[in-house]
């Protein structure tokens, strides 16, 4: 396994290699180039536009250009944005990714977990109207035309219930106030950020180390380890001083989360209810069955976690990609995030921004993919690599 | 002692013989289809609107006369104030440029059914091959394509939508096939190695090659079948997602084309209508719920194909 | 009846009491916090960046307002008055070879500092571009090509010395209404740039080749990434904070030079300007008669808060309340009147736009290179039916690249062909244009009466020489990026067709637009774009149709008449003089017709009318195009 492990990382340094280098030649492939905002104004003569290409190092030819960039990234240096120039492409990421990872990240897991837990459900209650009603409501709300239905919830809860704020990541009014003046957007998703990962982690040690605990004592009293475990997240905050900020951002994630997941949640409920199906019907779980085992017991002991390996890959490989895919989400929301970011960069032609934001992401996922495949032998022990 | 008595000789030519199996498959296999509501209202879904884009050159041809109901420049010049509501003239009323916004319904599901048929095929074809042959072979064929497929999953699908829309004369058909493509040697791909590779290891691909099969006749007929149930599904989520992809693009003006739902939706939020109250909703709700209404059609209907597919998905 | 003593307290205790009234309700009303919502987050803080590679309009409207010029122009009339010079510049006199001008300036203006601006601080901006020549926009403000240097005589005169002749645009419109910078804050931190402009070899270098250009740019990279905290500004506003992302916040300047000028604008073509107790200024006639407009600057607010939103839901913040007024220099769609008509604390306002949309032809192309061609197209372009009914009045159809609002260059009487025919005679006018010009079809179009009357396609058109034409390309922008001008070349497309012009739109993105025709790629024989123009002074009537002009000019065309005039009019320094060149111009491009006119655009904008008011709205390119108005914006009552 350590051998195939290191195989891949080789595999992952020569992919990333290829796909920068496809990925220069679509970007610069592009007519044109950054400074084509300036043709539209004819005070600026092609002198001057000349100029700020020189400045950008648009003058040299492709392959110059391309090669320099390639050996500044070995070093970490993505180079620096044209549309943020002077600012470094690894300045401008890191200002934005904390905003997209906080948002996106919660969503893609709490998409997947309600689809995880809905999918159970419909596989076992199959045939029902329950099963009926769901698959439908789900895909309807999987096929709705996004752009719409944000801006809808956003009238609906933002307008008229006045219960949520319209889009946005922050309130300027509770920020501009002179006692936050020294705390940027960044400290606050950075502490949450680093809260969600600690919860998280202890969460996920706690119940991998308490997985086979049956009992409905220990049951509780993990419930209520869990429960200690929250209330220490929020009284650190509130002491913190910058807690009602932190506070302003959760009040102004929770409509973006709930969209997001709505609209995809049916994909990882659909994948969850077929893969169970297909598990129940093995073989052994009517031997399970008939040993007389509950059907609870069955059903979560036995099948999900068979079935859970196609829809765990599913979203340990599609998780890189929040950072990148959520632009509709991103931009309905005035959620200013990597999503928008890259999606300027493209069409502006930002190319040092694009492929640096590219590059990392890509990274990310070429692991997420070697993560996922060493999950699959790790949990299916049928399948071997040599 | 001869076996001449005891079997009945064969009159019957070949290929009536397989027809004859072939339809008593079909009408099994309909009766299993038929069992699931939601097949039902999938298919429904889907023959209504194939019924709309029939109906629209018949429309165009007979009815409507081309000045007024063109969808693209057809202009209604005795209606003095545009967007129209619904009248009688104009079911469902007309848009700001002052085209029939029904004319531009139907002329488009022409195009969007095209596009998510074409796109789904394209890319089952392309990701159950691919992924097949890797799991089957292994060793390198598998490192490779497993490769391209994360080279292709990196790929930002927009920044080479606009590449291309730059350099080519853009239709929905190359949407379709590019999106196709796209996902079949991406995600797709990697999803379907891994139920392969599932299939790969059980005793009876072992008992064949054991039997003596060759490499291709083994994929071809063992894996392959196994393997359709899954790209059953993920060719209607395809389609879906080829469906949806357009009209998101076409929404925020990325695409070249000339009529689409998607470009509905943005002649309505570029002329500022796109909030603008109930009297305005026949410029969002067709467009809108047709987009909807399509693409789960097509999820139902692979879902319910799903199970007649599937044997192990049936009910017991 | 009141006691003599007692009467006379009374009217005293009136008087007073009407005193105080006065002094106290009179004004606009101060609020506190002026909310725009803007459509994208700033890029840069750093002044020489702001003009540089880092224009954007939503920069601008953060930071516009922070630099003092010599002269600006007036509200809604564009007229040039002095704003920290005293009074008109002297005009342009020839010295030692050189031609020069003096200004001077107000000696009592300060920076938010409360350090004066002084003519070293002009020099040093000035002489600083010049220097270093930055790219982007600099050079519209300072000209190398025409501006030698600045001089500042003393603390309060500045000279300017130009090498060669300026006309209007380089000088009233260049270096008089450039950016001033404070010298006291930037010398000290511009070391590292200058040590760089230094180590720059630049000697054997041709100016303007690649090399030069690559040699000066690490001079401007340094020169661009100084911070610019603390720098002090001269504007209504100064900067406060700026959370990326979210918001950006502007501060009240206490120091501001023109808190509570008044301006009288007078029916006459009269402007008249005074802050009390510090200066009183008339230019342009007599202040006597009747005043069209008067106002009183602020700053009326204590701050400006930039908040970042999406288009979208920047008008659902607006209906909520959560923004003032949302800056969209892309324009509403005529939609928006009915998005908002429900909510009667929001209001709309709309103004002609300084620019226009097009459809221009490619001189290469050889059936558009005949005169007889264009004219006709012209005239089966229906601009009337267009505006009025496809485009439900959204627009109004142009006749000339110069706006009708811009009353003093625009020419009412140029040639209008076709103008008020209908579909049948146009088609007539052109076909038998085209036939006169030697061109036959193998079908004429003619007319059909039936079912209301329609055209009858021509077919298979042929030059003079018998040959047939081949298939055209009209690009235009996609449905998707601009609905009305995709529209405009659908039907263009058709009208052509109707005359037997095989021309065949192609709708495309926009970069692909730019990359034929500004790009230099030239592949369209027709092609619909739009310009916006920056100010008031017509140059574009030569920038977009001189042979030599290229970029700009993309056409190919070459006519002789205009160059000759074009040099006229640029080298003009008396504008009335100039004034008769720009009328000329104007109806030579209505005949030779490089260009259709196809309509321009209104520009709306919209904003709560609970919260604030405007002193006016009506003006050219909208309140977007003075960045909101945010000097002489007030809270409503």
């Amino acid at each position: 396994m350590a051998k195939y492990v290191a195989r891949r990382l080789i595999q992952v340094a020569v992919t990333l290699v290829v796909f920068q280098t496809l990925l220069f030649v679509i970007l610069d492939a592009q007519p044109g180039d950054i400074t084509n905002l300036y043709l539209m104004n004819p005070k600026v003569t092609p002198e001057a536009r000349d100029m700020i290409r020189a400045n950008l190092g648009l003058d040299r030819p492709p392959l110059e250009r391309y090669v320099q960039w390639m050996r500044n990234a070995l070093t970490g240096n993505l180079g620096v944005s044209f549309m943020h120039w002077p600012r470094s492409v690894v300045d401008v990421v890191l200002e934005r990714a904390p905003r997209t990872i906080f948002l996106f990240v919660s969503a893609q897991l709490l998409s997947f977990t309600i689809g995880f837990v809905l999918g159970k459900q419909l596989a076992w209650r199959r045939g029902t109207p329950f099963e009926y009603g769901n698959t439908i409501i789900g895909v309807l709300f999987y096929t709705v035309f996004t752009p719409w239905f944000g801006l809808m919830m956003l009238i609906i809860f933002g307008l008229w219930l006045k219960i949520l704020p319209v889009g946005k990541f922050l309130d300027p009014m509770l920020w501009r106030q002179s006692q936050y003046s020294d705390v940027t957007a960044n400290t606050v998703f950075y502490g949450l950020i680093a809260t969600g990962l600690l919860i998280g982690l202890i969460t996920a040690v706690l119940l991998i180390a308490t997985r086979n605990v049956i009992g409905k004592k220990q049951r509780n009293l993990r419930a209520a380890g869990l429960a200690v475990l929250g209330v220490v997240a929020v009284v650190a905050w509130a002491l913190s001083g910058i807690g009602v900020l932190a506070l302003d951002m959760l009040h102004h994630m929770v409509l973006p989360l709930i969209v997001y997941t709505l609209v995809t949640y049916a994909g990882s409920m659909l994948l969850m209810r077929n893969t169970m199906l297909e598990t129940l019907g093995e073989d052994y779980v009517m031997a399970a069955k008939a040993k007389g085992l509950s059907d609870k017991v069955v059903r979560d002991r036995h099948a999900a976690r068979n079935a859970l390996l196609p829809v765990l890959t599913f979203l340990v490989i599609n998780l890189p990609f929040a950072l990148s895919g959520g632009i509709i989400t991103e931009s309905v929301f005035s959620w200013e995030g990597m999503g928008l970011t890259l999606l300027q960069a493209v069409q502006n032609e930002d190319i040092p921004l694009a492929m640096g934001a590219l590059s990392v992401i890509g990274i990310l996922a070429l692991i997420a993919h070697l993560v996922a495949d060493v999950m699959y032998a790790f949990l299916d022990p049928r399948i071997r690599y040599e | 002692m001869t076996t001449q008595g005891l079997i009945a000789p064969v009159t019957e030519p070949l290929w009536r013989i397989r027809l004859r199996l072939a339809w008593r498959g079909l009408t099994a296999n309909w009766r299993l289809f038929k069992e699931n509501p939601i097949g039902l209202i999938g298919l429904g879904i889907i023959l209504f609107f194939a019924l709309m884009a029939l109906a629209h050159p018949v429309l165009m041809a007979t009815v409507w006369e081309t000045r007024v109901y063109d969808p693209i420049i057809g202009y209604d010049d005795q209606i003095a104030v545009h967007p129209a509501p619904p009248s009688a003239r104009h079911p469902l009323g007309t848009d700001p440029l002052g085209r029939d916004v029904l004319s531009q319904l139907l002329y488009s599901t022409r195009s969007e059914f095209a596009l998510g048929l074409l796109a789904a095929l394209v890319s089952v074809v392309v990701a159950t091959a691919v992924g097949a042959m890797a799991a089957y072979f292994g060793g390198i064929i598998d490192t490779i394509f497993m490769r391209i497929a994360d080279v292709v999953l990196m790929l930002p699908f927009i920044a080479v939508l606009i590449v291309l829309t730059a350099l080519l004369r853009f239709e929905l058909i190359h949407l379709a096939i590019v999106y196709g493509v796209l996902v079949g040697f991406g995600g797709q791909t990697i999803v379907v190695k891994s139920q392969a590779l599932s299939i790969k290891i059980k005793p009876f691909i072992e008992a064949a090659r054991v039997a003596g099969g060759g490499h291709w006749h083994i994929i071809a007929t063992h894996m392959l079948p196994n393997l359709l149930p899954l790209a059953f599904l993920y060719m209607m989520l395809t389609a879906t997602n080829a469906i949806f992809a357009e009209a998101v693009l076409s929404y925020f003006g990325l695409l070249n084309i000339r009529m689409s739902w998607g470009i509905m939706l943005n002649t309505a939020r570029v002329s500022g209508y796109l909030l603008a109250g109930p009297d305005y909703f026949h410029l969002i709700i067709p467009a809108g719920a047709a987009i909807s209404l399509l693409c789960s059609a097509f999820y139902l209907v692979g879902r319910a194909m799903d199970e007649v597919v599937n044997p192990r998905l049936r009910k017991r | 009846m009141l006691s003599k003593k007692r009467s006379v307290v009374l009217a005293t205790l009136v008087a007073a009491v009407a005193l105080v009234a006065s002094a106290c309700g009179g004004g606009p009303a101060k609020g506190d916090v002026y909310t725009i919502a803007i459509l994208a987050d700033m890029t840069t803080t750093n002044l020489w960046n702001l003009l540089g590679a880092g224009s954007s309009a939503y920069n601008f409207v953060v930071q516009n307002q922070y630099y003092p010029t010599l002269f600006e122009q007036s509200d809604v009339r564009f007229d040039i008055v002095p704003s920290v010079a005293a009074d008109f510049a002297s005009p342009l006199t020839e010295e030692g070879g050189m031609w020069v001008c003096t200004v001077d300036m107000r000696n009592d203006v300060t920076f938010s500092d409360g350090s004066a601006i002084t003519a070293d601080d002009v020099a040093f901006t000035a002489n600083l571009v010049l220097d270093f020549k930055l790219g982007g926009n600099w050079q519209s403000a300072y000209d190398w090509d025409f501006l030698d240097h600045l001089e500042a005589v003393d603390a309060d005169t500045v000279k300017i010395y130009y090498h060669t002749k300026p006309g209007l645009a380089v000088h009233d419109y260049g270096t008089l209404q450039g950016p001033i910078a404070s010298e006291a804050f930037w010398e000290p931190k511009i070391a590292d740039a200058v040590a760089a402009l230094e180590a720059a070899d630049l000697s054997g270098l041709e100016p303007g080749s690649d090399e030069y250009l690559a040699a000066l740019s690490p001079a401007h990279e340094a020169l661009y990434a100084i911070d610019a905290a603390g720098e002090p500004t001269a504007g209504p506003f100064m900067f406060k904070e700026w959370e990326t992302g979210a918001y950006a916040e502007n501060e009240a300047n206490p120091e501001y030079y023109f808190e509570g000028r008044v301006v009288e604008q007078y029916a006459n073509g009269a402007h008249h300007e005074y802050v009390d107790g510090v200066y009183d200024f008339t230019a342009y006639g007599d202040a006597t008669g009747e005043i069209e407009l008067e106002y009183t600057t602020g700053p009326f607010f204590n701050s400006v808060l930039y908040s970042v939103y999406d288009q979208d839901a920047a008008v659902l913040a607006l209906l909520n309340g959560d923004v003032d007024y949302v800056y969209n220099p892309t324009g509403y769609g005529t939609g928006i009147q009915a998005q908002l008509s429900a909510n009667a604390d929001v209001g709309t306002v709309t103004n002609p736009q300084n620019g226009f949309r097009f459809a221009a032809f490619n001189f290469d192309s050889p059936l558009f290179a005949d005169q007889a061609v264009r004219q006709a197209m012209e005239c089966m372009f229906d601009k009337d039916f267009f505006s009025q009914s496809i485009l439900q009045g959204a627009v109004i159809p142009a006749y000339s690249p110069v706006p009708p609002e811009v009353t003093f260059w625009y020419n009412p009487d140029v040639t209008r062909f076709c103008h008020g025919f209908t579909a049948e005679e146009r088609m007539n006018w052109a076909a038998d244009h085209m036939k006169d010009a030697g061109y036959s079809w193998d079908v004429e179009p003619s007319w059909n009466p039936e079912r209301g009357g329609s055209v009858e396609w021509g077919e298979g058109l042929m030059y003079p020489d018998g040959e047939y034409v081949e298939e055209l390309v009209l690009l235009a922008p996609s449905a998707g990026y601009d609905p009305l001008r995709a529209s405009a070349g659908v039907f263009m497309e058709q009208w052509a067709n109707q005359l037997g012009i095989p021309l065949r739109a192609n709708l495309t993105n926009f970069n692909n637009l730019l990359n034929e025709s500004l790009g230099g790629g030239g592949n369209f024989d027709m092609l619909i774009m739009g310009w916006g123009l920056g100010d008031m002074f017509p140059d574009h009537l030569c920038a977009f149709f001189k042979s030599d002009a290229q970029p700009f000019q993309f056409m190919n065309y070459n006519n002789r008449q205009l160059d000759d005039l074009c040099d006229d009019f640029l080298g003009e320094t008396d504008r009335d003089v100039a004034r008769e060149y720009a009328l000329q111009l104007q109806e030579i491009l209505a005949t030779d017709l490089p260009y259709i006119y196809i309509f321009t655009n209104p520009i709306i904008d919209a904003y709560r009318v609970d919260t604030i008011e405007f002193p006016f709205t009506a003006l050219l390119d909208g309140i977007q195009g003075e960045y909101g108005l945010q000097s002489v914006v007030y809270a409503a009552e």
